[in-house]
């Protein structure tokens, strides 16, 4: 209990000093808190973005289709597997989309489609981002023969809503050309306001050829399932002649960047601790040194070594919680502002639109900080910073009474 | 009956500074009896706080031995020295002897606290050796709001409260006016007459020589004159006490 008096009063015997030091390990714990915030509400973005466009938590589509996206590898059976898989458990949606390529001419002009969709309206308009970024017009109603458009592609054909195109595309056996009536404009940002179009997919399947087959069906459910839900869905279509996917698998490039942003994410959080830990050291080395005489007075009054290692220790544990609690008292509160009122991606990347398979990242970021991350920083920021004080309380311990005596 | 305190056998202690080789304690054979009230004296540089961090553990002679309650401490890890000086040995040093952090009465408080005793009884025995040495009224106060007087006294006050079998008191009144020091000295002189409390000091200071019932001289690390007196200036006849 003295002990522990002691400890609490010693640090508070250079006020300005510890409050500078609080300062520090407290700032960048804030820092370290909003960073690690934005590192994981920014790949919750990419994540939920590239899976609504690109694939779903889980994906069901033809084995070679991973690698070759062509139209011929495709799923021919698409209700056999829904049958198989029975009824959808609680929250789970399936679409059906076929994917492929084609090319959009207008009176004026024409635009390569690199990434035309046929989807099925009722299910995709439930996942899909499409809806909400339609600034002109609405979504496809079945039994119309419309199509989406990204704005740029209707700038370059200087058409707009309620105007024909005719979309010309490979269809499985030959050739195809049909006209469209432009039903709705979106924005997403990036290259897929070009080169990114939607139908319905029942006319897709009619213009192509496919008969009932698709290209993929893609499940979304609670993000937190989805490696349970793929390992049941492989289980269940095992002898059918259909790859399922999960997510990491499906979008590998993302997947690799998510993981390499992981790693510098670390690396910047290693740098910014070994700095914080350099200044405590200096700090505790400082504050033992300049308490030679005292520290050779209680030796020589019989408290034991191990006890002069204790009394240092418990005073920069102290100094690590108080900073924990200084960090999370200013971190806490900036991350949740900034939770709510989301951050620019173009003022991260400098005014430019990332953009990674082919979908581009305009949405604003909502920093998301989760109670294991928290946790697991405060937990380093302390444990360092009494990893930090072991040197310095290995010399305390070692001081020898008679040469501190010694110093006035 | 009851052995010596502390018994040196021909201790010496020498300390290299450079390729100078100091012999600080050159050959001492010195035994301090239980109840003693002895002060060394010598000039500046004789050996004198040497020689009391010797037989106060805090230091290790180059040759001879050391027995303290009849320990040969030589034999000790510095946790044994560590937990010999808690258990009998008090220290009081020249100056800024309190742990600043602490109050007066958690200064004294602290090497019970070390000793394990349970919280009420040290509140006890603290209160009842800081009312001993006058100071009381003043156990919340910090070192650095007390006088140098007040600060020796809780001093002496934290090395005697554990009942050791000796004080060493390295030159106590080097910082406190001669009027200080003399109360200092009267307030340890009747310590040492009602609880039998054995004090070695270490002193230039003529009183401390006056208050002493031994005195013994040391001269280049080597005892040249040891007397004892039948009284010290402090040892107060009842009818002064009475006046
Ligand atoms: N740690 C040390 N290293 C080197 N020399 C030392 C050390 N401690 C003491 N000495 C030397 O040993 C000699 C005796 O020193 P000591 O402090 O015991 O004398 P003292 O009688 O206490 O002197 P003073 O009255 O000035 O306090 C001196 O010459 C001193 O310089
Ligand atoms: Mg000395």
């Amino acid at each position: 209990m003295l002990l522990l008096k002691m400890a609490f009063r010693n640090l508070w015997r250079r006020r300005f000093r510890t409050g500078i030091t609080l300062f520090a390990i407290g700032s960048s714990f804030a820092l370290l808190l909003f960073f690690v915030g934005l590192t994981e509400g920014s790949h919750e973005l990419m994540i939920d973005l590239a899976i609504r466009m690109q694939a779903g938590h889980v994906i069901v589509q033809a084995p070679e289709f991973q690698k070759e996206r062509a139209l011929e590898l495709r799923v021919t059976h698409p209700e056999k597997v829904l049958e198989r898989i029975g009824t959808l458990p609680e929250g789970w949606v399936v679409t059906q989309r076929i994917f492929t390529t084609g090319l959009l001419r207008s009176a004026d002009g024409s635009v390569m489609l690199d990434n035309l969709m046929a989807v099925d309206l009722e299910n995709e308009k439930k996942i899909s981002d499409v809806p909400r970024k339609i600034v002109r017009g609405a979504w496809l109603t079945s039994g119309e023969p419309g199509i989406l458009i990204g704005e740029k592609a209707a700038r370059l054909l200087k058409v707009d809503v309620g105007d024909k195109v005719v979309l010309s595309c490979s269809g499985l056996s030959q050739k195809v050309e049909e006209r469209f009536v432009v039903a709705g404009v979106f924005r997403i940002g990036g290259d897929s306001d070009r080169g990114t179009a939607m139908i319905g997919l029942a006319r897709g399947q009619a213009l192509l050829g496919m008969g009932r087959a698709i290209s993929q069906l893609a499940f979304f459910m609670p993000s937190e399932t989805s490696r349970d839900a793929a390992r049941m869905l492989s289980a269940k279509l095992a002898d059918l002649p259909v790859a399922v996917l999960h997510w990491e698998e499906a979008l590998p490039v993302l997947t690799q960047l998510l993981w390499v942003d992981d790693v510098s994410m670390q690396v910047f959080i290693f740098i910014i601790l070994g700095i914080v830990a350099a200044g405590i050291m200096n700090t505790v080395l400082m504050s033992v040194m300049e308490r030679t005489r005292e520290l050779g007075i209680l030796k020589s009054l019989g408290m034991r070594p191990s006890s002069i290692f204790h009394l240092i220790m418990t005073e920069s544990t102290m100094l690590g919680l108080l900073a924990v609690v200084v960090g999370a008292a200013v971190g806490l509160p900036l991350v949740y502002y900034f939770a709510r009122v989301g951050i620019d991606p173009m003022a991260l990347t400098g005014g430019e639109v990332m953009e990674m398979e082919g979908i581009a990242f305009t949405d604003r970021i909502h920093p998301v900080l989760r109670w294991g991350s928290g946790l697991t920083l405060s937990g380093i920021i302390i444990v360092m910073t009494v990893l930090s004080a072991i040197w310095p309380a290995f010399r305390a311990m070692r001081i020898l009474p008679v040469k501190a005596l010694r110093q006035m | 009956m009851s052995h010596p305190i502390v018994e040196l056998q021909d201790v010496h202690k020498e300390y290299k500074q450079g390729k100078l080789e100091v012999k600080a304690v050159n050959g001492i054979d010195l035994t301090i009896e239980p109840g003693e009230f002895t002060a060394i004296c010598g000039p500046s540089g004789s050996g004198k706080t040497t020689l009391l961090n010797l037989i106060g553990c805090l230091d290790t002679p180059t040759r001879g031995s050391v027995h303290v309650d009849g320990k040969d401490v030589s034999r000790l890890s510095d946790s044994a020295l560590a937990d010999l000086r808690l258990r009998k040995i008090g220290f009081v040093f020249q100056a800024y002897n309190l742990v600043p952090v602490l109050t007066a009465f958690e200064n004294v408080e602290l090497v019970l606290a070390l000793q394990g005793v349970p919280a009420a009884e040290r509140k006890k025995r603290v209160l009842d050796i800081l009312d001993e040495v006058g100071l009381a009224e003043l156990r919340h106060r910090r070192p650095m709001d007390m006088s140098g007087g007040q600060q020796q006294r809780v001093a002496v006050a934290r090395a005697v409260v554990a009942n050791p079998k000796l004080v060493l008191a390295d030159e106590p009144t080097a910082n406190l006016d001669s009027h200080t020091g003399a109360a200092l000295l009267q307030m340890m002189a009747d310590l040492n007459r009602e609880h039998q409390v054995t004090f070695l000091f270490s002193t230039h200071d003529p009183m401390v020589m006056d208050y002493s019932r031994r005195i013994v001289r040391i001269v280049d690390g080597k005892i040249s004159s040891d007397d004892t007196k039948a009284h010290g200036a402090g040892d107060r006849v009842p009818a002064e006490v009475e006046a």
